[in-house]
């Protein structure tokens, strides 16, 4: 193949190429030519025949979506079936009329829907679902018009219902119809448009699962877009169930204790990371997505004050208040700045640098050791740690408890906090690290946020020895017939590595703090267990600056967390409760109940 | 530089081949037309009206193409392929997704798909490459690392988005260029088994969905439902047109909707629904006359560097013809490549525009020597 010597001035050498090319190109388009030949004359009156008498419809025949049932198999979510009114646009049909037809059916009210929907095109092979959920009297008068009314027909869907409502919101979450967002996206390949899918929770979390295939069928239509025929079934398999970790009927009886107020509390496993409960309020009832939600309804849910769409159980950043001081303890006594009979002695206030930090009791504490600051929740005590404990240090401590990190929980939206270190506060703010800002860290101020799953997974290390477990709402996936198709093992996300001295003194403060004399905990004492825990009281600033009168009354945050029992721990409970005082007084009475129910559930079970 | 339209250049205009191209376009816009496809969204406006519009805008930059000499496209020809990449590029962060894979870029209202203009700037690239590191005795492999280069940076990133059929498209006018590139022997039968060898490899590159579509045109009847259902009804479409075809505006299959995708990559079936076998066979032969306009111009140019860019003109043509009919006809797997001329979409109207104008513009320079 030489060429590029005479390429320019002599074309003519390149005529063998030129004409392999040509021949090429007459090839392929023979083959073409062949082809229509042999489809369009050859067989063109079979094609003819198909394609104006017999109508290939494909319709998708939709799975059975899995179930969602608590750790009693206790259905939450479950499927019933539900009648849409469902349209084939027909060539050649007079849309007005029908209109008309629809206008009869659905008097004295007008149709759901417009005359627009009846003549839109271009949406393939999906028929356009004119009405979801329709009356069984609408149901009946449409059969007896079936004749006129070309294309239409009556499908049976299923829809789901959420047993629990508000109090499960949260966790199952609700369904909708695929966004086109979600559509282009590549993890939902092979939905299609009006596909069902989770929009939030497990529903959403655990769709893949939940959601089986969908099966299709090839119908035969004639020309009033009536089926005529079933010319092949691909069946639809269904969806597999979940089971959790969750005691619907606890987290109800929880939920139930959150009327008109706002907060989270947690129950979980101390020795395997299994969520019982998880209560968010206020909530909202999943029931209403199903059918779609009305705009209204939908602002109305954004725009709420108390922004009942969010999960605060893993998206809810709080100050931790004195439930961060044990850990604050854990760092004081193994970095080696105090022993557990190191004493200080409160008087009400403390003055570091040019600032005098006050100890929520006025009249102070007097002379305190470490089991008494817990016990008592004595702000001075650790006020005079921030004098030789770095927050570095603290923050070391703080991060293997896993604040400031994911859980890992098996649902979407979790947030991290965060665990401010001297590095931390220069690259966000361009301001170096001052004693005070760790004065305000010692008392679980500040810049300190926590979620409150984060809160029970420390408790739960503190009571089970030191071992970070993954919360886990799913416990298990079953198929149809209930057997096992995977499990989910207890998952150890780590070891806090603390000594056991350490570890022993810190447990014998949240023993105090319910079980002693003057304790913050007092009124989560029970008789049956033995309860230990942590009060905190978090306190809200948001008063506005400058102004002479603030507007409203901003009420602290109550927090209490405890494990039981204080040997050999089970449960532990965390609860938050949005502006409604002191942790003592509100958070831990609820806890004890938490904790009682717990025991009574459990001693039912085992009979 | 100055716009000079010579007269002489005006003679030798290849007026068959400008006519045919305005001809498949007009034949493209009523087609369209037929479909009666509206264009989603608040406008409503008609697909074959937007069309119409690209169409417009297409001829413009037909005009202006065949005024400047294309030596002048050979100059930038680095600056547009380097444009091209980084439009390419772009797509990845900023792009908008359909249907499973990213291939448009939105400006000021205008959705391009930045993969239909890969594929002329890639012409252009090679094109001037070649032609400035002529070899004699024709390219051997120590010659054709660059030129790979050139190749494989586009490729990857149009794979990518996915898309196939841009990709293979690159792959093939990469491929027909070198008939003109001239391999040495042993190149050519090592390359030629080379490129073989790698089709397995592409295989795992494929997303899922690639792999089924090809699975199912192997064997049709693996997903009676997905894209084998979309095969059988383009089939039933086209074969039902019989000789006479059903009439314009008269296709069953397209207006009850059987037929998807009907403006855009199936519009071939809707054309031979309605206008039969006969109508079919004129749109192969004006669509071969288009092709074969291109191998003469190819092999008529003064220089190394016309020749190069004909073909490549040529090749962008024959091939998304021979595999978007092919695909319609169920002889190809679907592949997602548009009928030139015919099928909606500006970017790809635009490209085809290039390409017949750089043809047009080859042409009508072959006798004038003057540099």
């Amino acid at each position: 193949m030489r060429r590029s010597e005479v390429r320019d001035h002599d074309p003519s050498a390149y005529r063998r190429e030129k004409r392999y090319t040509i021949v090429l190109i007459i090839v392929a388009f023979s083959i073409i030519f062949l082809r229509l030949v042999f489809l369009q004359i050859i067989q063109g009156n079979e094609f003819l025949e198909k394609s104006l008498t017999n109508a290939v419809r494909e319709r998708s025949l939709l799975a059975v979506r899995g179930i969602i049932l608590d750790v009693h198999s206790r259905p939450i979510a479950i499927n019933r079936p539900a009648y849409n009114l469902v349209y084939f646009p027909v060539a050649g049909t007079d849309k007005e009329k029908t209109w008309q037809i629809f206008k009869d059916i659905f008097a004295p009210e007008q149709p759901p829907f417009s005359l627009e929907d009846l003549t839109q095109e271009g949406r393939g092979n999906e028929p356009v679902r004119l009405v979801k959920n329709i009356s069984r009297l609408h149901i009946g008068r449409i059969e007896a018009m079936s004749n006129e009314l070309p294309g239409v027909s009556i499908e049976v869907a299923p829809t789901r219902v959420y047993q629990y409502g508000e109090a499960m919101a949260h966790i199952v979450g609700y369904l909708g119809e695929i966004s086109r967002e979600e559509m282009s996206g590549d993890n939902y390949y092979g939905y299609r448009m009006g596909s069902i899918v989770g929009k939030k929770g497990i529903e959403k979390y655990r769709d893949l699962i939940l959601k089986g295939r969908d099966g299709a069928e090839q119908i035969e239509v004639n020309v009033k877009g009536k089926g005529t025929r079933i010319l092949g079934t691909v069946p639809p398999v269904a969806g597999h169930n979940v089971v959790l970790n969750i005691d619907a009927d606890l987290q109800a009886e929880i939920y139930e204790a959150f009327r008109y107020r706002r907060g989270v509390a947690i129950v979980m496993d101390v020795n395997n990371g299994a969520i019982i409960a998880m209560v968010n309020s206020p909530s909202f009832d999943p029931n209403k997505f199903i059918t779609g939600i009305s705009e209204k309804e939908w602002k109305k849910l954004l725009s709420s004050s108390g922004n009942p769409l969010n999960n605060r159980a893993v998206a809810g950043l709080y100050p931790p208040a004195s439930l961060y001081k044990p850990f604050i303890a854990t760092a004081a006594l193994e970095e080696k700045i105090v022993e557990t009979n190191t004493s200080v002695y409160c008087r009400g206030s403390l003055e570091i640098g040019d600032n005098v930090f006050r100890c929520w009791k006025k009249e102070g504490h007097g002379r305190v050791d470490l089991h008494r600051a817990i016990v008592e929740s004595c702000d001075v005590y650790f006020y005079s740690l921030a004098k030789s404990l770095t927050v570095d240090a603290i923050a070391k401590y703080a991060q293997r408890y896993g604040f400031g990190s994911l859980t890992g929980v098996d649902i979407e939206g979790e947030r991290k906090g965060i665990v401010p270190t001297r590095e931390w506060k220069f690259t966000r703010f361009r301001r170096s690290w001052v004693v005070g800002d760790t004065v305000s860290v010692t008392i679980g101020q500040g810049y300190n946020t926590v979620t409150p799953l984060q809160l029970a997974v420390a408790y739960a290390a503190i009571a089970n020895g030191g071992t970070l477990w993954m919360p886990q709402i799913v416990k298990k996936i079953t198929s149809l017939s209930g057997d096992i198709i995977t499990e989910f093992p207890p998952k150890k996300m780590g070891e806090t590595g603390i000594s056991n001295e350490t570890m022993a003194a810190i447990r014998m403060g949240l023993w105090g703090v319910v079980n002693d004399l003057g304790g913050t905990g007092a009124l989560a004492k029970m008789s049956t267990v033995e309860v230990c825990g942590k009060t905190g009281t978090a306190q809200v600033v948001s008063m506005p600056r400058g102004e002479k009168k603030a507007r409203y009354i901003v009420e602290d945050h109550a927090l209490f967390a405890a494990y039981a029992p204080c040997q050999n721990p089970e449960i532990v409970a965390v609860v938050i409760m949005e502006n409604a005082g002191h942790g003592g007084a509100v958070a831990a009475p609820l806890v004890r109940n938490i904790i009682e129910s717990y025991i009574e559930r459990k001693k039912v079970q085992l009979q | 530089m100055a716009i000079k339209i010579d007269r002489r250049l005006f003679t030798d205009l290849n007026w068959s081949l400008l006519f045919v191209t305005l001809l498949c376009t007009i034949i493209g816009v009523v087609n369209i037309f037929s479909t009666g496809v509206i264009a989603p969204g608040v406008e409503q406006t008609p697909f074959y009206l937007k069309q119409l519009r690209w169409a417009g805008i297409a001829f413009i930059l037909l005009i202006i193409l065949i005024s400047i000499d294309y030596r002048t496209i050979g100059r930038y020809s680095y600056l547009i392929y380097v444009l091209a990449i980084i439009l390419l590029a772009m797509v990845d962060f900023v792009g908008h997704e359909s249907r499973g894979s990213q291939r448009w870029l939105n400006f000021f209202g205008v959705s391009i798909q930045p993969s239909e203009f890969m594929k002329i700037a890639m012409v252009f690239v090679l094109a001037k490459y070649v032609s400035d590191n002529k070899q004699k005795g024709g390219y051997g492999f120590k010659e054709l690392i660059k030129p790979l280069l050139l190749l494989m940076i586009p490729f990857w990133l149009v794979l990518k988005q996915p898309d196939l059929g841009t990709a293979i498209m690159i792959l093939l006018i990469f491929l027909s260029m070198l008939i003109v590139v001239g391999l040495k022997k042993k190149e050519t039968i090592i390359f030629s088994l080379l490129s073989v060898c790698a089709m397995p490899f592409l295989w795992f590159l494929l997303k899922d969905y690639q792999k089924i579509r090809i699975m199912t045109f192997l064997d049709p009847s693996r997903d009676p439902f997905g894209s084998g259902y979309h095969i059988t009804q383009s089939i039933i479409a086209a074969g039902s047109g019989q000789i006479l075809g059903k009439g314009f505006m008269e296709g069953s299959q397209t207006k009850l909707q059987f037929l998807p995708e009907q403006h855009t990559d199936f519009v071939f079936s809707v054309f031979a629904e309605e206008w039969g076998f006969l109508g079919a066979i004129l749109l192969l032969l004006l669509l071969l006359h288009i092709i074969l306009s291109g191998i003469k111009i190819t092999y008529a140019s003064r220089d190394y560097l016309g020749s190069l860019l004909a073909m490549g003109a040529t090749a962008i043509i024959f091939w998304e013809s021979v595999i978007n009919i092919g695909m319609v006809l169920g002889l190809l797997p679907v592949v997602g490549i548009p009928l030139p001329f015919m099928s909606y979409g500006g970017s790809s109207l635009l490209v085809v525009f290039i390409c017949v104008g750089v043809l047009l513009s080859v042409s009508m320079r072959r006798f004038s020597l003057q540099e």
